[in-house]
């Protein structure tokens, strides 16, 4: 018994430590099949034997005797089990950790973009000083869905009535001290696919604002954000984009929200998140 | 509070040239610009600022949460963290430390100017 025991437990180490190294060496999805493939033909040749011996010492062993005799089989399994497990887990932590520093990468890097920019912004002509600030504030749209993507640590839908508003107070001269000029629905909540170019159509419609219709005074909320139906969403905004850069950026934006635009009043979107639907 | 003098942690060059050029168009003036943590705990103990913003991973083994420690421990100085890490155990020890702020990277004027202007109105209601 004991020397069986012995022999099981080198035998399960080995797979153990086999196992281990599979899992080391390739990848999570990969990893999966070959530690699984090493228990299973374990399990299976432990209870091909098991079976035979039971079926050979049946007649002088009662149910009791079996099972202490035979015990020691479950070792492997259990050992291979538990490796396996020890090893998946320690590469989801891998993963997490690699996961969590690409992001960290990824919102420096866009702090290094928006610090270059901010840098450039002091230019002299007015309209290179405009063009940077645009651009800034396209940098803060997909910083902040960076953001708030991640804020509870894993990737989620963003709450899009936070979102927006704080892409218009980030585009607003006064910090967005001057009302409040989104208003969004109760509870929509946009994976950062669709939630990004949403944000960037606030933002193209609030710099324009900005820059050319401040004065007209518009009534607040100057944008809304509206559920039409499952799935399907009306973005309005009572600032219309004028032809040249702004309505071809926003052009491509509709195209990626499979969205349509709306005859109206200012610039009127309707746009749907279902993959299936296709465009409207 | 116009003049306060400020030390900058921060590693990426650009990104701390840039929190200068803002910080001095906001009348706050930079005492250095320091990219090692080591550094750091040395200009603080030199140039005594009325406060730091510290990045958290820094271009040596001494983190800026190390540094906000020393800071702690030998002052009454506060200190906020402009930082891109949102990993809950990076995020407990920088609370730990008992910030004035934490800014989360990539971070806005408007919300880093906030939390600099809430530390010197609060010292200024102490004084």
């Amino acid at each position: 018994m004991i020397l069986a025991v012995a022999a099981n437990a080198v035998s399960a180490v080995s797979f153990a430590m086999l196992a281990g190294l599979c899992a080391y060496f390739m990848g999570f999805r990969r990893h999966l099949v070959f530690p699984l493939l090493f228990l299973l033909i374990s399990a299976a040749v432990i209870v091909a034997v098991s079976v035979s011996n039971i079926l050979e010492r049946a007649a002088h062993f009662t149910l009791v005797d079996r099972f202490e005799e035979y015990q020691e089989c479950l070792i492997l399994p259990f050992m291979l089990l538990f490796a396996y497990s020890w090893s998946a887990v320690s590469h989801l932590r891998l993963n997490e950790e690699y996961v969590a520093l690409l992001h960290h990468r990824v919102k420096n890097d866009l702090q290094i973009v928006d610090s270059l920019f901010e840098l450039e912004a002091g230019a002299e002509e007015p309209d290179a000083r405009a063009a940077l600030q645009s651009a800034r504030a396209r940098v803060a749209v997909i910083s902040l869905a960076e953001q708030m993507s991640l804020e509870g640590g894993i990737p989620a839908p963003i709450d899009m009535a936070a979102f927006l508003s704080a892409i218009a107070s980030r585009v607003a001269p006064d910090g967005g001290t001057g009302g409040n000029a989104i208003e969004v629905e109760a509870d929509i909540r946009l994976e950062p696919y669709f939630a990004i170019p949403c944000g960037l159509l606030v933002a193209e419609a609030e710099l324009v604002f900005y820059a050319t219709g401040a004065a007209l005074s518009l009534p607040l909320p100057r944008t809304r954000l509206a559920t039409l139906g499952k799935g399907r969403y009306r973005l309005s905004s009572a600032v219309s984009l004028p032809a040249g850069f702004s309505s071809e950026l926003a052009d491509v934006l509709i195209y990626q929200l499979n969205g349509r635009r709306v005859e109206g009043q200012g610039t009127v979107i309707d746009f749907s998140v279902g993959a299936t639907e296709g465009p409207l | 509070m116009k003049g306060a003098r400020v030390l900058i942690v921060e590693d990426e060059a650009i990104v701390a040239f840039a929190l200068r050029v803002k910080l001095e168009s906001w009348g706050y003036i930079a005492t250095s610009i320091e990219r090692c943590g080591a550094a750091a705990i040395a200009a603080f103990d030199r140039d005594r600022p009325d406060c730091a913003l510290l990045d958290i991973f820094l271009a040596d083994s001494v983190d800026g949460i190390e540094v906000a420690r020393h800071i702690a421990n030998n002052s009454p100085v506060p200190f906020v963290f402009l930082t891109a890490s949102q990993d809950g155990p990076t995020r407990e020890r920088a609370l730990a430390a008992r910030p004035a702020g934490i800014v989360p990277k990539p971070y806005s004027d408007s919300s880093l100017r906030t939390v600099l202007e809430r530390i010197f109105r609060t010292d200024a209601d102490i004084v």
